[in-house]
């Protein structure tokens, strides 16, 4: 298991557009993912999991991936995050 | 009880049960056992694969901006969110209801997660929700369900296509409610000549209506009645057995042949506006099409109708009617039917660019046309009539352009039947006046008597100050059509009428009087003319006619 702090740093947080992205990708891959803001956790495979986050710009999200593939996962994914999910 | 009202399209009453159609949200509330729990499942699966396939097509067929292609996306990831579905199975599986009602309930939950949110944005998410479980529900809910009859049904959606008025037509359905529309559109004018009881543009939320709800349609007045009490619906039952037995009468009426009371034989014909229409003609034992009208094919969209389109149309309408004639009329744009690329600025328009002026003035267009009916004439007896001749000249040059085309269909070697009769329309004063001039060129002539009637009094009758001035019985338009018999005869043609007249019983035995030959009538009016010609005697006739012109 691998736990990794991120930050949303596109402008309108994660709306339907990025999280209907990060969902995509998480579903690519064979490990779970969960996705934490503050006490919530929630299912990144699931959109309405990680929209009911309403993750805002600036929110601190924890990513915890399991699985045999699990690096590989969190690195995909991160690098959606700093990619500003193709938004600006 | 409750009261609905809307705009009455298609006469006639209709007693039932309501049946909503797919594009309506019904809830059908049933409880389950848990045997059938599995069943549930497994419509699940298959609402979620309709649904995908729905938004797959959409995506593919049509051009989306880029937004509108993401949320549809977004919608298909909702589709296959492990943590929903397995929401609604467990709502099913504990609950012990209907999908339709999981659905539902699994909605309202995730209205509730969203509604507590302080961001607007990610609030309004929830109507992404909303509407995949519409989709959801739709797919369960298909339009033609094979195990349900639409037999005595009164069918509701929010608005009907041409070709499920003709299914209702064939079912027998009762009635029909669109939620939408207008009395303009084509599936109105096939109401109306189906003569489907028919209530549109109802002030009223498609929820109000359920699914298996008694209901009464009154299509005379555009009432609505939901779960009407005893006393109306008893009412209504005999309204309607009255009317059935009119329909009755006039049914076996047309499998009488049209001969007058002194053994003068009348071919009756009727209009039709689009091809679906043909349907009501089986029934009723016309002599075939005497005006088939042609704008359908150019109004409301952005460009003209191709040759090939047009041809397949035209070809089918001949074909199924066939040995029977059609007579197709070639484009009547202009006045107040205009499309956008036909668009002239005119201070008149009426008196301007209208029927066989525009044809001439779109040549291209027109010829486009001309091609196709010439095509289509070799599957069946097809005549062509021109709107708005006003003298011979412009029947010459019509033929002329005619005779273009078939060269050209020759060079290309496409089948197409050259010798066509053609006709003209007779409703400009001046083509009535010199008709003697025109029937020699002509193999018949239809006289349409709203323009006659317009255009001899100087009247536009949808103009509330002056249509009391509209008067189809004045001497002066009675004169002209007389005289525009008289020379068709002398010219060895015919001379029929399928204006509004044709379609009004109370003026059959004046224009039979006058000399007309043949009428053309609306589908509904069809009946009750032929009724009347079986009770008319020509000689009465014509000296009625010679005492109003005498």
């Amino acid at each position: 298991m691998i736990i990794r702090r991120i930050k949303v740093i596109n402008r309108l947080g994660l709306h339907a557009r990025p999280s209907t992205l990060l969902v995509k990708k998480a579903t690519q891959f064979r490990a779970e993912l969960k996705v934490r803001k503050e006490e919530m956790e929630v299912n990144g495979k699931s959109l309405l999991g990680v929209l009911t986050l309403a993750a805002e710009y600036g929110s601190e999200l924890e990513l915890i991936a399991n699985g045999i593939d699990e690096e590989e996962m969190l690195m995909a994914i991160e690098r959606l995050f700093q990619e500003k999910f193709e938004e600006e | 009880m409750e009261k609905i009202c809307g705009k009455p399209v298609g006469q006639g009453i209709g007693l039932g049960r309501l049946l909503c159609l797919k594009d309506v949200i019904i809830l059908r509330k049933r409880s389950i056992s848990p045997a059938e729990a599995q069943e549930e499942h497994q419509r699940l699966e298959t609402a979620i694969k309709e649904a995908n396939r729905e938004i797959d097509d959409t995506l593919k067929l049509l051009e989306l901006e880029k937004k509108e292609e993401d949320i549809l996306i977004t919608h298909k990831m909702i589709l296959q969110d492990p943590e929903m579905l397995g929401n609604i199975r467990e709502i099913i599986t504990s609950e012990l209801i209907c999908l339709e009602q999981a659905l539902m309930k699994n909605l309202e939950n995730i209205k509730q997660v969203f509604a507590g949110m302080k961001n607007d944005y990610f609030a309004e998410r929830y109507l992404d929700y909303k509407d995949v479980t519409q989709r959801m529900i739709r797919q369960l809910t298909d339009y033609k369900k094979p195990n349900e009859s639409w037999h005595d049904r009164i069918l509701v959606a929010q608005e009907f296509t041409p070709s499920q008025v003709v299914e209702a037509y064939r079912q027998q359905a009762s009635g029909i409610i669109s939620i939408k529309g207008n009395g303009k559109s084509h599936t109105a004018i096939l109401a109306r000549s189906l003569m489907i009881p028919f209530v549109t543009d109802i002030k009223k939320n498609s929820e109000d209506l359920c699914d298996q709800n008694f209901a009464i349609i009154d299509g005379f007045k555009g009432d609505i009645y939901i779960e009407p009490d005893e006393l109306l619906w008893k009412h209504y039952s005999q309204e309607k057995k009255n009317n059935d037995l009119i329909h009755q009468e006039l049914v076996e009426l047309a499998k009488k042949e049209t001969v007058t009371l002194d053994g003068q034989k009348i071919k009756i014909y009727c209009n039709i506006e689009i091809p679906e229409e043909i349907e009501v003609l089986k029934k009723m034992n016309t002599d075939g099409i005497g005006l088939f009208r042609t704008e359908f094919l150019y109004l409301d969209r952005d460009n003209p109708p191709s040759e090939e389109e047009q041809f397949k149309i035209y070809r089918e309408v001949a074909e199924k009617l066939a040995p029977l004639p059609v007579i197709i009329r070639t484009m009547d744009i202009g006045g107040d039917k205009v499309a956008p690329y036909f668009h002239e600025q005119e201070s008149n328009p009426n008196l301007g660019l209208r029927g066989i002026r525009m044809s001439f003035h779109r040549e291209e267009i027109f010829k486009e046309q001309i091609r196709a009916l010439l095509r289509a004439a070799a599957f069946g007896n097809i005549k062509v009539m021109f709107p708005m001749i006003s003298c011979v000249a412009e029947v010459r040059k019509a033929r002329e352009i005619m005779g273009i085309c078939a060269a050209e269909l020759k060079q290309e070697g496409l089948d197409f039947k050259a010798d066509i009769p053609i006709g003209s329309m007779i409703e400009v004063p001046s083509a009535a006046i010199r008709a003697d001039k025109i029937a020699p060129e002509c193999d018949f002539f239809s006289i349409g008597t709203n323009d006659l009637v317009q255009y001899t009094m100087a009247v536009d009758r949808n103009s509330s100050l002056v249509n009391e001035y509209y008067n189809e019985l004045d001497t002066a338009v009675l004169t002209l059509i007389r005289n525009v018999c008289n020379a068709a005869h002398a010219a060895g043609i015919k001379v029929a009428v399928c204006g509004e007249m044709a379609s009004q019983a109370k003026y059959t035995e004046l224009l039979l009087g006058l000399g007309i030959d043949e009428l053309s009538t609306s589908p509904a009016q069809f009946g009750l003319v032929k009724k009347t010609i079986l009770t008319t005697d020509s000689a009465k006739g014509k000296a009625f006619a010679d005492s109003l012109l005498s």
